[in-house]
């Protein structure tokens, strides 16, 4: 049985107001008026954490998200993971996706590992939300559960494996205080099975986690906040290369995720006649890093 | 003739079974403006809104609350089969003239 802990401070920006804001029902801000913080989507508001939210039925988005994990204690460590995801919401309570990864590794001399200097090819993976509990003007909680099916090629160190894992979330957040604090928990468990190259057999571990964050909207396009994680792997028989990888990989130093939006619109419909009031193409940007991983 | 008869009972269940099931509600947007601003709905019932853009342009009807989105070309409806909503006020907003472009919907 394995344990860890650790804490995070993030940062979310949004490219422009209109990205984040939503009409509050009031009149619209006169120019250098106070700033009207205007609803948002809980979604992309807590770094590590996923918010309840799902998007607007019909809503399709090109989500892109990379982990970074870079070490100079001994030797060099450089390894980084993006996943494109396509998004689309077919309801107003269901939410779908499918995603592939691509991975870039630089290692050299670090003890345990092998050195690499390549990008690869990483995997796929799919992704439903559903919205259990919406949130509702008299009622500031929301709760989604989250399934994810991924196929593994490539491991945290850069080696070749084959894993399958469900990673399932149970995601809730709750409006402390009408657009500007929020709060959000995640509960977490993943199942895996894994194989490395040329071994015939596969190891399974399960991993049951959570996560915690705090969000406090500072402008209505900036928001900081801070986080909370942790994971207990109870049982565990992996051998024990890919479980240094895996150890190595969960302690993720430094995070940076970045969301962009392709369209809502299919091939034909009519775009803004106002380009300046149009929404950006870049919604979100979250950096996180970790503070103090166990 | 049993066949018709049949089809007709059916058809006039269906007829006075849609109403309840899902009522039509309508906005008009005029002049970048939604009118009526605000729209009285049922709260706990399933309902069908129309938003119909009056106007020579393009409007995104949007909400989060809602979670809808829609463009509406220039003289076009969109319809919305929207869900039961719980009693209280979601607001929307016209996306392409958002100073303008407001309301909301008040479940009740």
């Amino acid at each position: 049985m394995s344990l860890k802990v650790g804490l995070l401070a993030f940062a979310v920006f949004a490219a422009a107001a209109p990205a984040l804001a939503q009409n509050a029902g009031s009149a619209a801000p006169a120019a250098g008026s106070t700033p009207i913080f205007r609803q948002v989507e809980t979604k992309y508001l807590f770094g590590f954490t996923t918010g309840a939210d799902i998007g607007a039925e019909g809503e399709k988005e090109v989500e892109w998200t990379t982990d970074a994990a870079l070490r100079k204690r001994s030797g060099r460590f450089q390894a980084y993971s993006s996943k494109v995801e396509l998004e689309y919401v077919p309801t107003q309570f269901l939410q779908i996706a499918l995603g592939a990864r691509g991975t870039y590794h630089a290692i050299r001399n670090v003890p345990g590992f092998d050195d690499h200097n390549q990008a690869q090819f990483g995997g796929l993976s799919a992704e439903i939300k559903y919205l259990l509990v919406e949130r509702a003007p008299n009622q500031p909680y929301a709760l989604s559960l989250i399934v994810e099916p991924a196929w593994s090629r490539i491991g945290g160190a850069g080696g070749r494996e084959t894993a399958f894992e469900i990673e399932t979330k149970l995601a809730g957040d709750i409006e402390l205080v009408a657009n500007r604090l929020y709060a959000a928990a995640n509960l977490i468990y993943e199942p895996e099975v894994v194989r490395d190259r040329g071994a015939r057999a596969w190891g399974r571990e399960s991993t049951l986690g959570f996560t915690g964050a705090l969000t406090w909207r500072a402008l209505p396009n900036v928001a900081i906040g801070g986080e909370i994680w942790g994971s207990i792997a109870p049982t565990t028989a992996i051998s024990p290369r890919n479980m240094s990888d895996r150890r190595f990989m969960s302690a993720r130093p430094c995070m940076c995720r970045r969301r962009k939006r392709l369209s809502s619109r299919w091939p034909g419909e009519p775009r803004s006649p106002a380009p300046p009031r149009a929404r950006p193409a870049i919604s979100i940007s979250t950096i996180s890093r970790v503070i103090a991983p166990g | 003739m049993r066949i018709a008869l049949l089809s007709l009972s059916l058809a006039g269940a269906l007829a006075a079974a849609s109403p309840a099931l899902a009522a039509d509600y309508a906005l008009t947007i005029k002049n970048n403006r939604f009118q009526p601003s605000e729209l009285r709905v049922p709260a706990n019932t399933p309902f069908t809104l129309k938003v119909h853009n009056a106007d020579a342009t393009p409007e995104e009807f949007e909400s989060k609350s809602l979670r809808v989105e829609k463009v509406i070309p220039g003289g076009g409806t969109g319809v919305f089969q929207m869900r039961a909503l719980k009693p209280g006020r979601y607001t929307f907003f016209g996306e392409f003239h958002e100073d303008t472009a407001q309301g909301a919907l008040v479940a009740e």
